[in-house]
């Protein structure tokens, strides 16, 4: 813990940036818009209004979902310029997070070329330049004519780690593991800053990336549920309410339908990032189901009454991640409202502001894609 | 003046048939502050349904919310509601609106959707643009680690068109160089991973390659400039569309303003009739209105109901429902008192029938801030800012321009001061009226009544027991208005504390005139501040016997002397803090002479007059800003701290009239 002089300025420039969140209603009222275009004109008012402009500008919704995951990147970089020395590693450990996102964005657009043999003309445009990968750059990633030579470009960087991996790829048909490993990379990492600061910081700290984890896994077993309740196979448009009420990330949907439909059971093991509780397709599907009772006492959650005998599987699962949601913004306010000199403030603003973000994010893609539902119908 | 608007509460009966009329022209008139039928302090409101209405009131502010939008893309302002008439409203469908609104949303769609594609466009050229400019010189062998790939050859005139058709949706250019008469020779770049596609596009349009034709060579500023001008010009696409879309807004405006000026009169008809409640025949209705326009509102609605109705006046006093924080209040001061009417707000509403300090506060305001900063010369500066400030901000009002008023007066305080004391710019230029701050503060003898620092001091501390007086008369007259008795008796602010207040001020006082060697004589010590002591001693005795909330037992009685001792301490330490806490005021005024003092002698200790100048200049700005926001604050914290904490009664519920100058 540092002292008054180090942490006093950026304190207060942490909670001036906390203060100007978007309030949760301001999502409410985001998702109720009647388009897309009038979801926009929304933000006119904020520090997003950058994303009007840029889709009055284009029409296309993929540069300002660009521009958005930029503007983490440097949000979180200009947090790290005003950062006293103490706070620097945590602070660039937690931007490292943007720069793996970014360079599994290339990966994939480099797999869906190279594998999949689809042209990704209309996609390497999307990629956020402006955030700097380490030691490689984005076109000799996307460019790279096989896997032999994108391994030479990695081997001397930090996403090495994936070079093994990437060598049985024709094994596996997909990406999959690659993208755990980058993520427990991450993860990695990160703990590995953590570690060096003193005992009661690293702690809480600590708790604070466990409880970010439970959501990593909760989404990846969002897959997995998504597969066994066969959301897609009945009617879209209920398909789509469930999905708003569950508030799953409509960008990554997709993804891990495709995914949970491609991965056996054994290997979703390996969706589990450590450091969080998980919920594995075994937990729904298998004959050895372990109770719910079981199932909430990982998530240190007390049951809920006679009801929770009762549960469906994905109201199991909705009131986990509900119970994570409500407990991690517990633990942010407390956090918000507690600390005047906490290393955590930083931890918890740069997760608010990604969180802020994909919800963003999420939001304007759920209101694009109903918008093409009912133009469909 | 002293007290808010004399308030009446309005309870009419109408017919049914002419409810919106009747509302229409209360909306005109702007009058009345609806109380929601159901209240509680209604004797009739469980009787009566509520009044049925086609629209929600939340579905049109959302669809008003969406034109306010709309027209904000396009720097439209939202019309002047000033001119709003609800007689002349024309009633509005919201589903036509919103039908209306989708439609342009759709016309909007359909042009984000060319962008997006014209955006692709430049998303594809940018990108061979970028690997072009990385690839060195066009050869007829690129590097192998390049990412781009270079084909030269021939095709027919005739395919043309088509094969740059076919390559337009990859990051790929092509230059068309020599032709004959049938054939042109091209050259294509274009990325190493579409090879294969390109290639099958190029077999298709009967692509003949040949050897790298020499001329080619130094292509590459050409091939780049004509990428260039390629994007510039999707861009200019991509802006006339931007504007397309703007324009179509800007088409529909006429409309949407329309409907936003009837949507608003609707809001405001649907929020009054809100409150209204219902029989079989007949609305009713309630709300709050300043008495003097009792009779304006009465004859709107004799006149629109040709006599049918009736109307119950029920004043404040009359009805033991209605406490003082039920009722509305409205301060109602003249343009020069408007600013500190703003500083009594900004603390709290008076409760209704309770003293309205802003004649008070603008005196002592005015009085504490020219003491602080009593200087001519600043208060000139700061009197034109405010004025300049207040000239800006004067069309739309609001709190900054209440604000740049407050500074002008308080500019014009510290010039009236500074005059008294012979103050400007930190120089003595003329004779004082009253005394020379300056001089006393640096040292000097004065003449007259004040002739050294502690002169100024007890200025400070008699203006202290004025104002602190002043509260606790304003509190007696609260508690007798407001018919509290005991508080008037034995509260700290009242009868007893300001007797034991004023009995400690004369020993003070008595104390400071003998050179402090004595007080006054036993027998008036006993009157003025012993005997007040002793009586504070019953407070807690008749209050228990007043309540009688609970049975008497002998131990109470170690309870009321606890009571009553800690009820002195607080008193005595209470005024002896309240009274020192205006020493502030000489605090900052001598702070202010030392600091000019030390530009001075700064300015001095430089050989240069230019750099002597720039440190008066750069002084006077400093004190001006620094002693400005000081003498500011200071005076705001005593008149909220000192003042209104002995007979404010806050808490107040505005007046809030239903208008159609509402947004």
């Amino acid at each position: 813990m540092g002292g008054l002089s180090d942490y006093a300025y950026i304190n207060s420039r942490i909670h001036a940036l906390m203060a100007k969140l978007l309030a949760p209603d301001f999502f409410e009222k985001l998702l109720k818009s009647a388009s897309l275009e009038e979801a926009l004109y929304m933000f006119q008012s904020t520090d997003f209004n950058f994303i009007t402009k840029t889709y009055s500008r284009t029409g296309d919704l993929k540069t300002v979902e660009k521009e958005l995951v930029t503007f983490l990147y440097q949000d979180i970089i200009k947090l790290q310029n005003h950062s006293p020395a103490v706070l620097i590693p945590l602070v660039k450990a937690l931007s490292e997070r943007s720069r793996y996102s970014a360079f599994k964005t290339a990966l994939r657009l480099w797999f869906d070329q190279s594998f999949r043999k689809r042209s990704i003309s209309d996609y390497t445009e999307y990629i956020p330049r402006d955030i700097p990968l380490e030691g490689v750059s984005y076109d000799s990633i996307i460019n790279a004519s096989n896997t032999e030579s994108l391994t030479e470009h990695l081997r001397t960087t930090p996403y090495a780690c994936v070079i093994q991996e990437l060598e049985k790829i024709s094994e596996s048909g997909n990406l999959l593991r690659c993208e755990i490993i980058l993520e427990n990379s991450y993860y990695k990492y990160l703990y590995n800053t953590v570690i060096n600061y003193s005992l009661s910081t690293c702690s809480a700290l600590v708790a604070k990336i466990h409880f970010y984890n439970n959501f990593a896994n909760m989404q990846h077993s969002s897959a997995c549920l998504c597969d066994c309740l066969n959301l897609f196979h009945s009617d879209k448009n209920t398909d789509l309410k469930l999905l708003l009420e569950q508030d799953i990330d409509m960008i990554n949907l997709g993804r891990l339908v495709r995914l949970s439909n491609i991965v056996s059971p054994e290997s979703q093991n390996i969706l589990y990032i450590p450091g969080g509780n998980r919920i594995i397709e075994s937990d729904f599907i298998n004959d050895n189901r372990p109770s719910t009772a079981e199932i909430l006492k990982r998530f240190s959650l007390s049951s809920m009454t006679d009801k929770s005998t009762k549960l469906e599987q994905h109201e199991l699962h909705s009131y986990i991640r509900q119970s994570i949601q409500e407990r991690t913004v517990n633990l942010y306010t407390r956090v918000k409202t507690r600390s005047l000199f906490d290393e955590s403030l930083a931890f918890v603003y740069i997760r608010l502001r990604e969180n802020e973000i994909s919800r963003i994010i999420s939001t304007l893609n759920t209101l694009h894609y109903t918008a093409d539902i009912h133009g469909g119908n | 003046m002293i007290f808010p608007q004399s308030m009446i509460r309005l309870n009419a009966i109408i017919l049914r048939r002419d409810t919106d009329s009747v509302t229409k022209a209360l909306l005109n008139e702007g009058i009345i502050d609806f109380t929601d039928i159901h209240d509680k302090t209604l004797s009739f409101s469980n009787q009566l349904s509520p009044f049925d209405k086609d629209t929600a009131e939340t579905d049109i502010i959302e669809i008003r919310s969406r034109i306010e939008q709309l027209l904000s893309q396009v720097n439209i302002p939202l019309p002047d509601t000033s001119d709003l008439n609800a007689e002349k409203l024309v009633p509005v469908d919201p589903k036509e609106v919103t039908d209306r609104l989708d439609e342009l949303n759709l016309q909007i769609r359909q042009i984000r959707d060319k962008q997006k594609d014209i955006q692709q466009s430049i998303n594809r050229k940018t990108e061979i643009m970028r690997q072009t400019d990385l690839f060195g010189s066009i050869e007829a062998s690129p590097p192998p680690e390049s990412s781009v790939r270079v084909a030269t050859g021939l095709i027919r005139k005739s395919r043309k068109e088509g094969l740059t058709q076919a390559l337009s949706l990859y990051p790929a250019v092509i230059h068309f160089s020599q032709s004959t008469q049938d054939e042109v020779s091209a050259i294509i770049i274009y990325m190493s991973r579409d090879e294969e596609r390109i290639g099958t596009a190029l077999d298709r349009y009967q692509w003949q390659s040949v050897e790298f034709p020499p001329e080619l060579t130094g292509k590459k500023e050409e091939i780049l400039n004509k990428l260039a001008s390629s994007i510039e010009e999707l861009n200019r696409e991509q802006t006339g569309f931007e504007k397309e879309a703007e324009d179509i807004i800007r088409k529909f405006a006429p409309i949407l303003t329309e409907s936003w000026r009837n949507l608003t009169i609707t809001a405001q008809c649907i929020k009054i009739q809100n409150s209204f409640g219902k029989t079989s025949d007949t609305v009713i209705f309630s709300g709050w209105l300043p008495c003097h326009l009792k009779n304006a509102a009465e004859k709107i609605i004799k006149k629109i109901t040709n006599g049918k109705y009736y109307i119950q006046w029920v004043k404040p006093e009359e009805d033991p429902l209605l406490n003082s924080s039920i009722v509305p209040v409205k301060l109602n001061h003249g343009t020069f008192l408007k600013p500190f009417q703003w500083v009594v707000e900004n603390y709290s509403m008076p409760q209704y029938g309770s003293i309205d300090p802003t004649v008070i506060v603008a005196f002592s305001f005015l009085t504490m801030f020219g003491l602080m900063f009593g200087d001519a010369g600043h208060g000139l500066v700061l009197a034109l800012c405010g004025a300049i400030t207040a000239l800006i901000k004067r069309k739309k009002r609001g709190t900054a321009y209440e604000l740049a008023r407050l500074i002008m007066y308080c500019g014009m305080a510290s010039v009236a001061a500074g005059i008294l004391f012979g103050s400007y710019f930190g120089l003595g230029l003329f004779k004082p009226l009253w005394f020379d701050y300056h001089g006393i503060v640096l040292g000097h003898k004065g003449t007259g009544l004040i002739s050294d620092i502690y002169d100024i001091l007890g200025i400070t501390i008699k203006f202290g027991v004025t104002i602190i007086g002043c509260g606790l008369l304003l509190n007696m007259i609260n508690c007798i208005r407001s018919k509290r008795y005991f508080s008037f008796l034995f509260d700290k602010g009242g009868i007893l504390g300001s007797w034991f207040y004023a009995g400690g001020v004369y020993t003070a006082f008595f104390f400071v005139n003998s050179n402090y060697k004595s007080f006054p004589p036993d027998k008036e010590l006993y009157i003025l501040t012993g005997l007040p002591c002793i009586l504070f001693a019953i407070k807690a005795p008749t209050e228990f016997f007043i309540k009688c909330k609970t049975p008497f037992k002998i131990g109470i009685i170690t309870d009321w002397l606890m009571d009553w001792i800690v009820e002195l301490l607080e008193l005595f330490s209470g005024y002896l803090s309240n009274t020192l806490s205006f020493l502030r005021i000489a605090g900052l005024g001598i702070a202010h002479v030392s600091l000019m003092n030390a530009f001075f002698q700064i300015a001095a200790s430089s050989d240069s007059a230019i750099v002597s100048l720039i440190v008066i200049i750069i002084g006077n700005i400093l004190v001006i800003a620094l002693e400005g926001l000081s003498a500011g604050i200071q005076s705001l914290r005593l008149n909220y701290y000192e003042f209104f904490s002995k007979y404010f009664r806050g808490s107040g519920r505005v007046y809030e009239p239903i208008s159609l100058r509402q947004k």
